[in-house]
């Protein structure tokens, strides 16, 4: 276990190297909500209501879910795993005596806590600043549902990019079908727009998906929607982690074989 | 300007020429790193300090120094990359840093990391692009071509898929990329690294004859002595970023390359030799291996020692470059004339 | 002179040609952007359409005014990412990796060779796409559309093809100052992302400051529709040539003293 943390240790202190990249990071999950912000304050103008939202409804899903959605920073590693085994570097995480997974996700979880600490200052200071009367919820149960959700779905998110980075093993030319991945992934987790939005039949055919309860249900959860759904949610995220890793372990097997280490 | 230190045959001069990189400096561990996002240290490291260099036209000159040595950085100087921190370049009587195209075309520069080649498409895909950057006329343009493909012996790979040849085939099209265009000078910034005996004693047989035929000025920097000692008149050493030898590569070896290493393997258990000479190192003394290292006028008697035991195969090897140069650079920078 | 323009005119040809023989070879990633920014653009359309189902009108416009506001807004994404966009967003990770120093010792503009080097023609599709939608746009609408407002449109469109080209250039100039990760592009991102779905006419107060004049994204699709349609003054449009005209100095002044700022990484 001590391998790992110094894993997520060092991946923590390679973050604080990039400075432009914190106030970068900050600036945007602050753009993110300012944006949201001026388009809702215009739609609002004519409404009081869309939606089951309020104004303040609206603006503190945006705040949760904006601040969920940074956190989630899996994509850097399906990338990376794409990028290494085509130009054959991948051999350098096969080499070293960790479990691979294992060190993505120490790797992962090195950035996220970086970036929890200070996307939080920065959600805090904008609810202050625009004086945004934040809607959260009361209810105990439902925010220990919610975190959990939350943290199941972060590892879901670790494993998928995971297993889509393995793919490269076989299938050479998967960056594409990466980038077109985290376009859906941008949409299904609600951060566009909240999905209640979307006509009620889209709704449902998402409710099987992952992606709903990763971001998106945490944050309606949390600003005080849904919340019948909140035990039924992490019992489906934490399914389908489970079957995740069963399928990472089939594949793994299998591909490992076929990596060649062409390149260099 | 500057035109008035400048004669006619130099192409190349430099003076006082020095480039300072500034880096961070972070403390050890979270707090150092936490610490590092408010205030920053940072320290000025001089890759090169105050070179003074002359070049003449036709020269082929080798830059001798170990790793961060400052070789790199010159060479990205003379070609404009980056720009001094302060001192004077002349290079054609262009300021490089200008990045006049008049002087791009004026001069290649090849380097052993990087490649100007279009990975997936062949060798000629990517000279037909150079030809019209160069502005090369058409007639001109075949004529170099069938000329450096015949030199360098690559005429039929020159419709291969680039990702296909090997490392050695790889630099000799570099090669022809980069001498496409008729350069007056030619940069190579370890040009042999990483390639085997054969295919680096070929690369330096082809840049030989463009050195003699072409009379191309050539500047080579490069790990390796065998390099520099088979080619270059005249050579440079610099360590920390500072000149600390210019003069002729023959005085170099001679007065600072002391000894050899000669290994000897036998095709049969041959006990410890007992070498009467002093000035002989025992590196390996193995029952079929033999390693010694040996100063260079003892090399003759222990060679002919050695050869009494029948050897089955023996090879004799220059000192390595990081021994020489730091041998020049404990005595003192040494400037010939 | 001429012969300079013939040269880049030689070179063009030749970037395109290499270009397209790499493509075939690499087969799927030919229509690979292609999918890549048609799902992100069939979301965009989602999102806009959910948000918008529940209201009629943004200030003077009405649900044709907006669907002709996308459809430029497709548009111009469009003829970015079939000509340039490939190239220009290569550019940062050419100056961390040093492989910069290639493009700087060649007898060409360095921008020039890297707007142009990597052009997607799968990315094309796209373009009649954005024009379907246009012209949905335009019948949806009531008032008429003239042969002169047209040519007016075409006019803008190529004035702000231009502006999207020198923001993404001006944007990604950064890496020559700052070592960084990639994050200053999410900050385009995001401007893009919010001005697809709100129109410049919309903004107030201190967002119209940042959309019209700091990241100019607000007037890029505006200003068209504002003309197609009959609503430009004689002050928008100056207003309008004059931003182009400020960010291109700009980016221009950037890039070269971002060129000389250039540390070359080791090695």
């Amino acid at each position: 276990m001590n391998k790992y943390r110094e894993i997520a240790k060092i991946y923590m202190k390679a973050q604080l190297v990039w400075r432009a990249d914190v106030i970068f990071n900050m600036v945007f999950t602050i753009a993110k909500i300012i944006f949201a912000y001026l388009i809702w304050s215009i739609i609002f103008e004519a409404k009081s209501r869309v939606g089951e939202f309020t104004f303040f409804g609206m603006m503190s899903y945006y705040i949760v879910n904006s601040f969920l959605s940074q956190l989630e920073m899996s994509p850097r590693i399906s990338n990376e795993i794409n990028q290494r085994i085509r130009n054959g570097t991948f051999s350098k995480y096969m080499i070293v005596p960790v479990n691979v997974e294992g060190y993505f996700a120490a790797m992962e979880a090195g950035i996220v806590l970086f970036y929890f600490i200070f996307d939080l200052i920065a959600a805090a200071v904008w609810i202050l600043i625009f004086r945004i009367q934040f809607v959260f919820t009361r209810d105990l149960l439902t925010i220990v549902c919610a975190v959990l959700m939350i943290l199941i779905g972060l590892v879901f998110m670790v494993q998928l990019n995971f297993f889509l980075g393995l793919l490269t093993l076989k299938y050479q030319g998967i960056g594409t079908f990466l980038m077109i991945k985290d376009n859906l992934v941008s949409l299904v987790t609600g951060s566009i727009i909240p999905l209640a939005l979307f006509p009620e039949l889209v709704v449902r055919i998402m409710k099987f998906l992952p992606f709903y309860y990763v971001t998106y249900l945490p944050s309606m959860l949390l600003t005080g929607y849904n919340q019948s759904e909140a035990l039924y949610g992490v019992g489906i995220i934490l399914i389908w982690a489970i079957a995740m890793q069963g399928i990472i372990k089939l594949t793994w097997k299998q591909y490992i074989r076929k990596y060649d280490g062409v390149g260099i | 300007m500057a035109q008035k230190w400048r004669k006619m045959t130099n192409i190349v001069e430099t003076k006082d020429i020095t480039k300072i990189y500034k880096r961070y400096k972070k403390k050890d561990g979270l707090k150092g790193s936490i610490a590092g996002l408010w205030k920053r240290e940072y320290e000025e490291k001089a890759a090169v300090r105050q070179m003074n260099l002359t070049i003449e036209e036709g020269e082929f000159i080798g830059l001798i120094g170990p790793n961060g040595a400052g070789k790199t950085t010159l060479i990205k100087m003379l070609t404009g990359i980056i720009a001094p921190t302060s001192g004077e370049i002349n290079v054609l009587g262009f300021y490089p840093n200008d990045m006049k195209n008049a002087y791009k075309k004026q001069y290649a520069v090849v380097m052993g990391q990087k490649s100007q080649l279009f990975f997936e498409l062949t060798v000629n895909d990517t000279l037909r692009l150079f030809k019209e950057i160069y502005e090369i006329k058409e007639e001109e343009f075949q004529k170099n071509k069938a000329y450096f493909s015949r030199l360098f012996e690559v005429e039929e790979l020159m419709n291969v898929q680039v990702r296909t040849l090997s490392l050695g085939e790889r630099m000799k099209m570099e090669l022809i990329v980069a001498l496409l265009h008729n350069p007056k000078i030619l940069f190579l910034d370890e040009p042999t690294i990483g390639l085997d005996a054969i295919a680096s004693k070929q690369i330096r047989k082809f840049l030989r004859e463009v050195n003699e035929e072409r009379g191309t000025t050539i500047l080579l920097t490069s790990h390796y002595m065998e390099d520099i000692k088979a080619l270059c008149d005249r050579s440079v050493v610099i360590n920390h970023g500072l000149l600390i030898y210019d003069g002729k590569t023959k005085d170099l070896f001679d007065k600072y390359q002391l000894s050899k290493r000669i290994t000897a393997v036998f095709d049969h258990p041959v006990a410890e030799l007992k070498l009467k000479k002093d000035g002989v190192d025992v590196i390996l003394e193995g029952e079929y291996k033999k390693i010694y290292n040996v100063q260079k006028d003892m090399t003759k008697a222990v060679l002919a020692e050695i050869m009494q035991y029948e050897p089955d195969d023996i090879s004799i090897e220059e000192e390595e470059i990081g021994a020489v140069v730091e041998r020049i650079y404990r005595e003192g920078s040494a400037v010939y004339e | 002179m001429i012969n300079h323009i013939r040269k880049y005119g030689r070179v063009l040809r030749e970037l395109i040609r290499l270009r397209f023989q790499n493509l075939m070879i690499l087969r799927l990633d030919f229509f690979g952007p292609f999918f890549v920014d048609g799902s992100l653009f069939f979301i965009q359309l989602l999102a806009f359409r959910a948000i918008y189902s529940k209201i009629d009108a943004i200030g003077s416009w009405g649900r044709g005014e907006m669907i002709l506001y996308i459809g430029t807004f497709s548009l111009l994404n469009a003829i970015s990412m079939t000509i340039c966009f490939f190239g220009i967003n290569g550019i940062p990770s050419k100056i961390k990796s040093g492989e910069m120093d290639l493009y700087l010792s060649k007898p060409i503009s360095p921008l020039f060779r890297l707007t142009f080097e990597y052009v997607n023609p799968g990315s094309l599709l796209l373009i009649p796409l954005s024009i379907g939608i246009i012209v949905y746009g335009a019948g949806t609408r009531e008032g008429e559309i003239t042969g002169g407002s047209v040519l007016r449109y075409l006019f803008w469109l190529v004035i702000m093809a231009f502006l999207y080209y020198i923001m993404e250039v001006l944007i990604r100039c950064v890496s020559f100052f700052l070592i960084s990760t990639a994050r200053m592009e999410q900050i385009e991102e995001a401007g893009l992302m919010l001005c697809f779905k709100l129109p410049g006419i919309a903004m107030y107060g201190i967002y119209k400051v940042i959309f019209y004049f700091i990241l100019p994204y607000g007037i890029m699709a505006t200003l068209p529709v504002q003309s197609l349609i009959g609503e430009m003054t004689w002050k928008t449009a100056l207003q309008g040539i004059a931003t182009v005209a400020v960010f291109a100095v700009l980016t221009a002044m950037v890039w070269k003293k971002g060129l000389r700022h250039y540390n070359s990484a080791s090695s």
